[in-house]
């Protein structure tokens, strides 16, 4: 009987909970969108690159951490069609027959330390417009997918698997009903995985396929072992046999296989083992000979896994891998393809343009090249923003910059907002390898801290473009220093200039580096077995120091405490000093009671912004096979810890970011999103808004000027988040009303004129800027479909100036307001659009008025105009520049109602030309017409053709002085008060003119129009120009 | 005992949380909520009388009218120039006057496609075997923070054409597709609001929103009298203009009159 009671009590609270309480979801962010800002200047790795054949223009690219790109204009725009979805992918394959039918395999396997997981294979029916999940969820890395030419609803996936750990979710999988069921044809044992398949073209039934043991550990890396080697099979992928006639001795690593489409009994394989080369089989298989083993086309065997040989000539084949190798000898021999001039080194994509062999399309550590000459010269495509980014810090510049490090492709800086947008040009380059962490110096804006891997770490100036190296090294007689291959670089928020760095000690700096002060003893666990990184990578060392451990990994000093100091390391340690670095507690114990697994890598710490003794970290378990999300916090200080949890959480945790005004607002970050709690950690939403939903997240900061949350991802560059602020007022009760207002910050008055910022070029990159609207933000619990909504705006001094429609989604809805005047009326003639009537004054500073109507309702709200502080007009010259502007607006409406006055009375005029047939009376009125006719003409241009006349009367030169004084904020010159005078003037004439005409002629023709029945001629009334 | 209560309340859960939706209960609930196939079989015109704001506050009138299946005729006026997009059979033409030419002329043969694609005012989902679309449904999206029915439309002709149906109002919220300009694909979107029920008694959105901003309807008409030389391109010889609008108009009369015969 209990547990039916208990099952009843389930079930109403269940319904009570859906039916009343409205909670905090992506839904609530609504129209708070991030904007990305690049950089595609410098790219990111590109895992697949696939072409449709028979459109060789539509290219598929699949990249490490930034989702799948599409063009369809041959690389002159791409667009990311993958947002839903897991960013990172190792596989792409497009059905030829019917290339809208794509398939996607997510976590890519060039299997290196950062490697990212994957989620499952994928497919579309519509040229990648949707996508749906087609099983294989627990495989984390896909390697390849082949579809069947003949019958599609077969394909293949070759997945290597886990990298981290043992797991049966590997092997060679075969679907024959389109991926609703799948069958393993092809597997070892859970360490042994399938690196890659090939099918012949010719006849489909013959395929060969690589297997591959493979296993990282969080120090070490190790390619190679018994269930390693290369299986053909001659039935379609039922039964394998291992190949090994002519093939080397002993254990394999990772296999690289291609066969020439053109002779594809020819086979090419690289075999990493103790005889690593390239082996060539002319038999399909049966036997096989050592070709080239020159150094690149052996290199990083587990890294570069790509083979391709043309299309129509097997005699060329191509290595794409550090450089790009190219053998004409069918792989006996090999040259540098662009060797002086080449791409980006690493390689791991090629596409080639079956039907022009020339052009071919190649996937590099630092995004994609083209070529038309066969690899040998390239083109970089700049508008593939998917950098991959470590951690992001800001300055305190007006507009801000980002400074931040890259996989692969150095250190960066750009700016938050630049003219036209930030684009590819904003970037500038710090500092080379792959970068980390990047720290603007507090004082001197010429300086930065900026490093490559293993601590490799610099004071750079930005203005002399020096660099000095500035890492600690051992004291004599002391142990090795064991730097991680992201070694932190971290600000003291308490203390200009204090910089602190860790190896397995924390050192901290208060002269730029030039002295350290070794502040800690070892702070990590000292695991001798697990700091053997000379013999880690297996058949092919690979010590890059991305196996370094045992080492620090995340530093933070607490902004309310600067004694007190937060160590987290790559092997589990937490520790805090709360005196300077003298003495340090280990808090391991206490987390793990918590249910965080002990030795888990911390990934950061976030020592509390408004209560001394609160305390949030996050943990990182991947690295042991875990990718559960770890967010945890204590409110005493590390005693005791509670974990934060979500059902919304996917993806090992990152970054955990407290708000720097309200204790209630989170944000953290993952390898699959960026999540957003509104009430200190209870519910979290993912953020969806203008943002890729699984997205990396590496790292989180918020720029404490404009309170702009800006976003380090590992494939899709950085993103911002302009203006946290409302996501600080929405609270539970809030969610609840149907409408709600949420205050914003006073807008600055600023003319956003012309000048500086020639706009990105066709084929390249731009970021949008921050918009300099002020903004209007209110919630709405749902979305308005039955009523019409739209906003009412008034002046200062609450005259109403117009209205116009307004946002209607679920949520937090965003309308922007240009702080300007309704622009002058227009007169309806002229060859050509009047842009005057496009144009408004700037609005006096003070506190308006903003009406929201939904339908009958109206709902009230205010929002404040304020004078730009820091402008660098005097007050007096932004009056007179208002002023002016004021003046030409009124002149351009007055010019309009007079040219409207004269054209109204043209018509009425022609209305007498046709009615009235006595030729003496119509004498006058045509004469008349025509008088005013010339007057037009001197009033507006009237020459009709193209859009480039040239042709200048009296309302082009009005508004075009117009539009010059109000995108100005300044004085204007004494050129616009003298052309403002002289065309004034000019009206004045016409007006005397037409007045004069009128006086000879209305009085005559009115009474022959009376005469004969039409109504008196009269004058256009300002009123009724206006209502029209 | 328990076993039976949970398989029951098992039942509840489920039938509320899967109501796994058809293609055909979709478009038949959609349809209703938009007034019915009986109306719909019943439109033969709609003329559509608002305006956009081409600056802040500025507003530009705007018209459509549509003939069903036969002609349509879009104008867009700024500062007394009119823009003029219109389509009469297989011919189209358009005025473009803004930059100083005010002459008719034609249309390129995609914009025609194009346009030829909006005479159908039912819409694609009414009908829509009888039309050769085909429907799938996609499943469920959240469509900035509502609940949608995602449907996907091909057309005869292999253009598709996505439908975002709210899960409650069963109102159509957005329409997206793709665009070939010349050899240029481009992905256009339009948002549908404001839905309010005309005199004739189908719900119409009184409020599109586009790329252009938001075009709102002051008035829209149903089966109400339009002159068809309006979408004759001005200057075309009268015989062959007077041709084309009597065979455009004709099929309409015999459509009544099946109509009326039953």
């Amino acid at each position: 009987m209990k547990h039916f009671i208990y099952l009843l009590t389930v079930l109403s609270f269940t319904l009570s909970v859906s039916g009343q309480n409205v909670k905090f979801s992506s839904a609530t962010i609504g129209a708070l969108e991030a904007r990305s800002i690049g950089p595609a200047t410098m790219s990111g790795r590109i895992t697949a690159i696939e072409g449709i054949n028979k459109e060789p223009r539509t290219i598929y690219v699949g990249t490490a951490g930034g989702g799948i790109w599409k063009t369809t204009d041959g690389c002159s725009s791409f667009k990311p069609v993958f947002d839903k979805h897991c960013q990172s992918i190792g596989a792409i394959a497009i059905d030829q027959a019917r290339p809208d039918t794509v398939w996607a395999g997510t976590g890519e396997s060039n299997m290196r330390n950062s490697v990212s997981v994957g989620n499952g294979i994928y497919r579309s029916a519509d040229g990648g417009e949707n996508w749906s999940k087609m099983g294989l969820d627990s495989t984390e890395h896909i390697s390849r997918i082949l579809i069947h030419p003949s019958s599609p609803n077969t394909v293949f996936a070759a997945v290597p698997g886990h990298l981290w750990d043992n797991s049966k979710e590997r092997g060679l999988y075969r679907t024959k009903d389109g991926g609703k069921t799948w069958e393993k044809v092809l597997y070892i044992d859970d360490k042994t995985g399938c690196a890659e398949v090939i099918m012949n073209p010719a006849n489909p039934n013959i395929m060969y396929a690589t297997m591959w043991e493979f296993r990282r550990k969080p120090f070490s890396f190790n390619s190679g072992g018994k269930g390693s080697g290369i299986y053909k099979s001659t039935d379609g992928g039922t039964t394998w046999k291992k190949l090994t006639n002519g093939l080397p001795e002993g254990e394999f690593g990772r296999v690289a296989i291609a066969l020439a489409p053109s002779a594809p009994d020819n086979i090419l394989a690289i075999v990493e083992s103790k005889a690593t080369g390239l082996y060539i089989s002319s038999d399909g298989g049966a036997s096989w000979k050592q070709q080239s083993s020159s150094s690149n086309v052996t290199a990083r065997p587990f890294y570069f896994s790509t083979l391709v040989v043309d299309p129509k000539d097997a005699k060329r084949v191509y290595r794409p891998s550090f450089t790009f190798s190219i053998s004409t000898d069918g792989g006996y021999s090999f040259s540098e393809g662009g060797y002086f001039n080449g791409p980006h080194p690493d390689h791991h994509a090629l596409w080639i343009n079956p039907a022009y062999t020339n052009q071919m399309y190649l996937g590099s550590d630092g995004g994609v090249y083209v070529s038309n000459d066969r690899g040998n010269s390239w083109v970089f495509i700049q508008n593939l923003p998917v950098s991959q980014f470590y951690h992001v810090s800001t300055d305190l510049q007006t507009p801000y910059n980002v400074y931040g490090g890259l996989q692969d492709n150095g250190s960066w800086k750009a700016p938050s907002q630049s003219p036209s947008g930030i684009n590819n040009k904003d970037w500038d380059e710090l500092y080379g390898g792959d970068g980390f962490w990047v720290q603007p110096d507090d004082i001197n804006q010429d300086i930065v801290y900026a490093e490559y891997q293993g601590g490799h770490m610099a004071r750079v100036n930005m203005k002399t473009q020096e660099s000095l190296d500035i890492q600690p090294y051992p004291l004599a007689g002391e142990e090795k220093l064991r730097w991680n291959w992201n070694t932190p670089i971290v600000k003291s928020p308490t203390q200009k200039g204090v910089l602190y760095t860790g190896s397995q000690f924390l050192y901290k700096t208060e002269n730029q580096g030039t002295t350290w002060k070794k502040i800690s003893p070892d702070l990590t666990t000292n695991d001798k077995n697990k700091q053997k990184q000379e013999e880690s990578g297996g058949l092919t060392v690979d010590n890059s120091s991305a196996e370094n451990h045992c080492t620090i990994f995340t530093i933070a000093e607490s902004p309310l405490n600067a004694q007190e100091i937060w160590v987290g390391t790559d092997d589990g340690n937490l520790q805090v000093s709360r005196d300077g670095g003298n003495t340090w507690t280990n808090l391991t114990a206490n987390y793990a009671l918590a249910g965080i697994p002990k030795g888990t890598w911390i990934s950061s710490i976030m020592p509390g912004n408004f209560d001394k003794n609160t305390v949030y970290v996050t943990f990182d378990n991947h690295t042991y096979g875990d990718c559960n999300t770890y967010l945890a916090r204590s409110k005493d200080g590390g005693k005791t810890w509670e974990r934060l949890n979500s059902k919304e959480f996917t993806g090992f945790a990152h970054k955990i970011l407290e708000d720097i005004e309200s204790p209630d607002l989170l944000f953290l970050g993952t390898e699959m999103g960026l999540f957003v709690s509104i009430d200190k950690g209870q519910n979290w939403a993912r953020m969806k808004a203008g943002f890729p939903e699984y997205a990396l997240v590496r790292d989180l900061v918020i720029q404490p000027q404009t309170h702009d949350l800006v976003i380090a991802t590992h494939g899709r560059g950085i993103y911002i988040l302009d203006d946290i602020s409302p996501l600080r007022k929405i609270n539970n009760a809030m969610l609840e009303s149907e409408v709600a207002f949420i205050e914003s910050r006073p807008a600055i008055l600023k003319s956003r004129g012309f000048g500086g910022g020639y706009p990105s070029q066709p084929g390249e990159f731009a970021g949008p800027n921050k918009s300099e609207d002020a903004r209007i933000i209110y919630y709405l619990k749902n979305r308005i479909t039955t009523e019409e909504v739209k906003m009412r705006f008034y002046d200062s001094k609450g005259t109403f100036l117009y209205e116009k429609p307004a946002s209607k989604r679920k949520g937090i809805n965003v309308v922007n307001w240009d702080m300007r005047m309704k622009p002058p009326k227009a007169a309806k003639t002229g060859a050509s659009l009047d842009m005057g009537g496009f144009i408004s004054p700037l609005l006096d500073a003070g506190t308006c008025k903003v009406v929201l109507m939904i339908g009958e309702k109206s709902f009230e709200t205010q929002v404040k105009l304020v004078e730009d502080d820091k402008s660098v007009h005097s007050a007096e010259d932004r009056k007179a520049q208002r002023n002016l502007s004021l003046q030409l607006y009124n002149q351009v409406e007055e010019l309009a109602y007079f040219t409207q006055q004269i054209v109204s009375l043209q018509a009425d005029l022609k209305k007498g030309l046709n009615t009235i047939k006595d030729e003496v009376s119509i004498k006058p009125i045509q004469a008349f017409h025509d008088s005013l006719e010339s007057v037009r003409k001197t009033l507006v241009a009237t020459k009709e053709g193209t859009a480039i006349t040239g042709e200048e009367q009296i309302r082009e030169k009005l508004s075009s002085l117009f539009a010059q004084v109000s995108f100005w904020d300044g004085r204007p010159t004494d050129s616009h008060y003298d052309r403002a005078k002289a065309l004034a003037a000019d009206i004045l004439k016409a007006k005397q003119k037409v007045e004069k005409l009128s006086g000879e002629n209305l009085g005559k023709i009115n009474s022959v129009f009376t005469a004969s029945g039409l109504p008196a001629l009269s004058l256009l009334t300002k009123e009724d120009f206006m209502k029209d | 005992m328990f076993k039976k209560v949970f398989f029951l309340l098992s039942v509840i859960f489920l039938a509320s949380a899967m109501q796994a939706q058809t293609v055909d209960e979709i478009v038949d609930k959609h349809l209703e909520a938009i007034g019915g196939k009986d109306l719909l079989s019943k439109i033969q015109n709609v003329v559509m009388k608002g305006s956009t704001q081409i600056a802040p506050g500025q507003e530009a009138p705007v018209s459509i009218t549509v003939v069903q299946g036969k002609a349509l005729r879009f104008e867009l006026t700024i500062q007394g120039m009119t823009m003029v997009n219109a389509v009469n059979g297989d011919k189209g033409w358009k005025i473009m006057p803004f930059q100083g030419k005010k002459d008719p002329e034609p249309m390129t043969p995609e914009e025609i496609v194009q346009s030829k694609d909006q005479l159908d005012v039912t819409g694609d989902l009414y009908n829509y075997k009888t039309k050769g679309n085909q429907v799938e449904f996609l499943g469920t999206e959240d469509m900035e923070g509502t609940e949608v029915y995602k449907l996907k439309v091909t057309k005869p002709d292999g253009n598709m054409i996505y439908h975002y149906i709210d899960t409650e109002s069963y109102l159509d919220l957005k329409q997206s597709q793709k665009i070939k300009v010349e050899e240029k694909e481009m992905d256009v979107e339009q948002t549908f609001s404001n839905y309010k029920k005309t005199d004739f008694g189908v719900t119409l959105p009184f409020a599109m929103g586009g790329m252009m901003g938001e075009m709102k309807w002051n008035t829209i008409e149903i089966n109400t009298k339009i002159d068809n030389s309006i979408f004759a391109m001005p200057g075309e010889k009268v015989e062959k203009g007077k041709a084309d609008t009597k065979s455009s108009a004709k099929p309409k009369k015999e459509k009544k009159k099946k109509e009326s015969s039953k």
